[in-house]
């Protein structure tokens, strides 16, 4: 699921830089990966909008803090210890030894926060198989987290049952089942961790040039990206490949129909010659659905192919007709039908009009008796044969004309493919011979010479189409088969030309997104990364102290296989190599450098940063400024650090800064123990009292009470020192060196006192003189801490080494 | 009270101060606990001069730390007397920047100290004898 903040800024971007038509969606739909794309290239709709919707829940997470990390039973933690922080921007100091357990309370919060992930399963097998703490088999890891705008704390547990391994614990969000996605801050946890490692801070710069951009890219969110992007070539590169593949077939095939003689190749080769392929013409020409023109020898071929043939049996038929018809009527020859007819007509008006006169005379001559009974009876029988006659003679001129009619219709012109048959590779000119003079039938011969004509023509001219369609068949045969090797060929390399072809199809629009979608990434990681720099430079200033490497500007810089962190490093003002020029402890100090900006960005929902001993392989000089840059970022973070010595504490305490320092100590049992320690001199002191009025001690214990009074005057004296060496501006490694001088009482009240180590010899003078009261309790201390002796009035000489610490306090 | 404190006492006192998990001493016992091995280091040792030679109970202990092997007639624990002794100075006394020592460092101190303890007592039975 993409990051709907960064969305977000796609869209908009989108809509104030628009890429070229068709690009944005393919943009859009990039981001949901590639099935997604595929399917707007396959033009299915709804992505966009989707897309679009995501952006719009772009609402911050609320902010987190962590208020306690509760460990039982694990690593080097046995009964359950809490570590409680202040929630809210400060910083907090977790101090202990190594082996303290301190560092259990960072690893139990990087348990509950990101279980059993990929960091812990390359963790070694000892550390796999020792996570479990053996004084204490039951297993349990929790943070509590102040989250905005909830009352209640939110907490986070992991346990394990008894003989579970690692993998094997359950996770409960406020005592219920849940898993780590209903936090909500996967994300952010992979994009902003809060925890770091001292592992981490070693090898978070010798890494490759490509995992660091990553590890940055990480920080500035626009992974999801760099994901699209990648989407968006993948798919290009695909599709370019099918079109490649459909290319490199063509050369042979090419080759293939050039040697094709036949019309059909050249169609082909002129429908593949064109810069945009017309693979419809091409298929059309293979499956011969193609429309070829008038000259096209195949289409010769076919139509002689499939020449009209004369049909025997009709042309025998026809001839018949003629020669019956022709002999019917010559029997009727003589015979006026028209005039027997007329006749008869005549004949019957007359029996007509003699049927309503009586009498024999003719009306017509006048002639009498003559229209007698015997004439109308034979009247009568003239009336029938006439008609009879004229009727047969009727019938036969009618059947006459139709047999014409019918030989008529067979003797057609030579049709179009014969006479148009050049080229055709047959030869035409027998049949065409017949067929002209076949077509020649003479104009109103008569029936015998027509019949004649077909007997005479009729036959010949079958023989000769029946010839030619076979002549033609075979060249169409032939062809054919020369043809078939080439169709083949096209026949296969078709589909991946076609596939090739829609392939292709939206090439441009998925370079013009992807153009567009890296210029978007640069400008965004520039913008995003420039207050980045800006704070990596800060906080190098400050750790880098005595270091002559100075960091120049810091970019993100290429993609893909090119990406890198681009840093500017400069030795004495020179150009260095990158960061072959620093020492581990410098690049300890740029990590960091880049670790703290990273967690603060204001998209993580994560308020705090816990740092596992980051002042390891830093020298001595660099933790105080480390101590100025871990307060700097403690203004609006919540920062919490573990280390193993009090250097950091110090140099906090040193420059008075806000700071709760917790010291871990862990007794036999893996029973750790957590108390705040708010000032060295104080803390020595306050044992110093618990020991002598707890009541339930052995005996024994007394005996260190002048001890810890010793603790409390010798740390007294390095404050005091210290505060002296400052503002005198001793530099950091003098005071290092002048703090590591003393090694008895008397030393450190020398170095506090008259500003000399060395000057052991005088303190007890100097102080008879100045503070005469205290002589007694220094000598106390000194014989107590080695012999036992405790002073009757404890309480009364605890007082006055106390008052002395003042004492030393405000010395000059 | 002197006279029943021998190093055996500081060394239980101690080991108990490492191993009781107590409220009132969460935190300061590792100092407590390096304080008591210290001091039953040096009374071992000033149990020993007093059999065997008094009068060096009164010199610098890193003089008195080179003769204790010699004077048990084991070299071995005089050096691990030796180191124990400066590992508990250290932690006896305020370090810029050091923390206070762990109980495993503890505990292998108490072993030294109490390893002493017994020597100095054996030796002292021979020397009445």
């Amino acid at each position: 699921m993409p990051d709907p903040a960064l969305l977000g800024l796609v869209v908009d971007r989108i809509v104030s830089t628009p890429p070229p038509a068709g690009a944005d969606e393919l943009i859009l739909a990039a981001f949901q990966g590639a099935a997604a794309l595929e399917g707007v290239l396959r033009g299915e709709p709804g992505s966009a909008a989707r897309v679009a919707s995501l952006a719009a829940e772009k609402d911050r997470p609320a902010g987190v803090y962590l208020t306690a990390i509760e460990v039982e039973g694990f690593r080097g933690v046995g009964p359950r210890s809490v570590l409680s922080i202040d929630p809210g921007p400060g910083l907090t100091l977790v101090v202990g030894r190594n082996g303290s357990g301190k560092s259990s309370f960072s690893e139990a919060l990087e348990m509950v926060l990101l279980g059993t992930n990929q960091r812990w399963e390359n963790r070694v097998r000892v550390w796999r198989d020792g996570w479990q703490n053996l004084h204490h088999r039951h297993s349990r890891v929790a943070a509590r987290f102040l989250v905005d705008g909830r009352k209640q704390p939110l907490e986070v547990a992991r346990t394990w049952k008894d003989g579970d391994g690692v993998d094997a614990s359950s996770l409960t969000v406020d005592g219920r089942p849940a898993t780590l996605d209903t936090l909500g801050w996967t994300r952010a946890l992979a994009g902003h961790p809060p925890l770091l490692s001292h592992n981490e801070l070693e090898h978070a710069l010798d890494r490759e040039q490509s995992k660091l951009y990553d590890a940055l890219a990480g920080i500035l969110g626009l992974g999801d990206l760099a994901d699209a992007q990648k989407v968006l070539r993948d798919t290009r590169l695909e599709r370019e490949h099918t079109a490649k593949e459909a290319r490199e077939g063509l050369p042979a095939l090419r080759a293939l129909l050039e040697r094709t003689a036949d019309e059909r190749a050249r169609a082909v080769l002129a429908a593949l010659t064109s810069k945009t392929w017309n693979l419809d013409a091409v298929a059309s020409t293979v499956d011969g659905t193609a429309i070829s023109d008038e000259r096209s020898v195949l289409r010769k071929l076919r139509d002689l192919a499939g020449l009209p043939v004369l049909d025997r049996e009709r042309l025998n038929t026809a001839i018949t007709g003629l020669r019956e018809a022709s002999a019917a009527a010559e029997k009727l020859r003589g015979t006026d039908a028209g005039r027997a007819h007329e006749v008869a007509s005549l004949l019957q008006q007359a029996l007509d009009v003699h049927a309503h006169t009586e009498g024999e005379r003719c009306p017509v001559c006048g002639t009498d008796s003559v229209l007698t009974y015997e004439w109308r009876v034979r009247a009568r029988e003239q009336v029938t044969e006439l008609r009879a006659a004229a009727d047969a003679v009727r019938t036969g001129q009618g059947m006459l004309a139709e047999a014409v009619r019918q030989a008529r219709q067979l003797v057609a012109a030579p049709p179009l493919a014969l006479r148009d048959a050049s080229g055709a590779g047959v030869d035409t000119a027998v049949a065409m011979g017949l067929w002209e003079r076949w077509a020649d039938a003479g104009g109103d011969g008569d029936a015998i010479a027509l019949a004649t004509h077909l007997e005479t023509h009729g036959p010949p001219l079958i023989a000769a189409v029946a010839d030619l369609r076979r002549a033609a068949a075979t060249e169409l045969e032939r062809l054919e088969r020369a043809w078939r090797p080439a169709a083949d060929a096209i026949l296969a390399w078709l589909p991946l030309g076609l596939r090739a072809r829609e392939a292709e199809q939206p090439l441009t629009r998925l370079k013009d997104a992807e153009a567009w979608l890296k210029d978007a990434h640069n400008e965004l990681r520039d913008e995003r990364f420039r207050p980045i720099a800006g704070a990596v430079q800060e906080n190098w200033t400050e750790l880098r102290q005595d270091s002559n490497v100075t960091l120049g500007e810091l970019r993100l810089v290429g993609s893909a296989a090119q990406r890198r962190l681009s840093l500017d490093v400069k030795v004495d003002g020179e150009d260095g190599s990158a960061l072959g020029v620093m020492s581990q402890g410098e690049l300890n100090c740029l990590a960091l450098s880049l670790f703290l900006p990273r967690a603060a960005m204001p998209e993580s929902p994560f308020r705090f940063v816990v740092i596992d001993d980051p002042v390891q392989a830093m020298d001595p000089a660099k933790v105080a400024g480390l101590a100025v840059v871990l307060a700097r970022a403690a203004h609006d973070r919540q920062v919490v650090v573990l280390t193993h010595d009090t250097r950091l504490a110090d140099a906090v305490r040193r420059l008075d800064m806000k700071a709760t320092v917790i010291e871990v100590v862990r007794r036999e049992q893996s029973v750790v123990e957590l108390r705040r320690v708010h000032d060295p001199v104080q803390r020595y002191i306050d044992d110093a009292f618990a020991v002598a009025m707890t009541k339930d001690l052995p005996p024994e214990a007394l005996r260190v009470v002048p001890g810890f009074c010793r603790f409390a005057l010798e740390a007294a004296s390095s404050r005091a020192a210290t505060r002296r060496m400052l503002r005198q501006g001793t530099s950091e490694a003098e005071r290092e060196d002048a703090l590591g001088r003393p090694t008895t009482l008397m030393m450190w009240l020398a170095l506090a006192l008259l500003d000399d180590a060395a000057r052991s010899g005088d303190v007890i003078t100097f102080l008879e003189r100045e503070h005469p009261w205290a002589v007694d309790a220094v000598k106390e201390c000194n014989r107590g801490a080695h012999s036992g002796r405790v002073p009757s009035d404890v309480v009364g000489f605890i007082r006055t080494v106390e008052k002395l610490t003042t004492t030393i306090a405000m010395e000059r | 009270m002197e006279r029943a404190l021998d190093a055996h006492a500081l060394v239980s006192a101690a080991r108990d101060l490492i191993r009781n998990d107590d409220a009132d001493t969460a935190g300061l016992w590792p100092r407590a606990a390096a304080l008591l091995a210290r001091q039953g280091l040096e009374l071992a040792m000033a149990r020993l001069w007093q059999a065997t030679a008094p009068g060096l109970e009164r010199t610098p202990t890193r003089c008195q730390l080179l003769c204790v092997g010699e004077m048990l007639q084991d070299r071995g624990l005089g050096g691990r007397a030796t180191v124990t002794w400066y590992a508990l100075s250290d932690a006896c006394h305020h370090r810029a920047y050091a923390l206070p020592p762990t109980a495993v460092e503890l505990n292998a101190a108490l072993e030294t100290v109490w390893e002493l303890a017994e020597s100095v007592e054996r030796l002292r039975t021979k020397v009445h004898v």
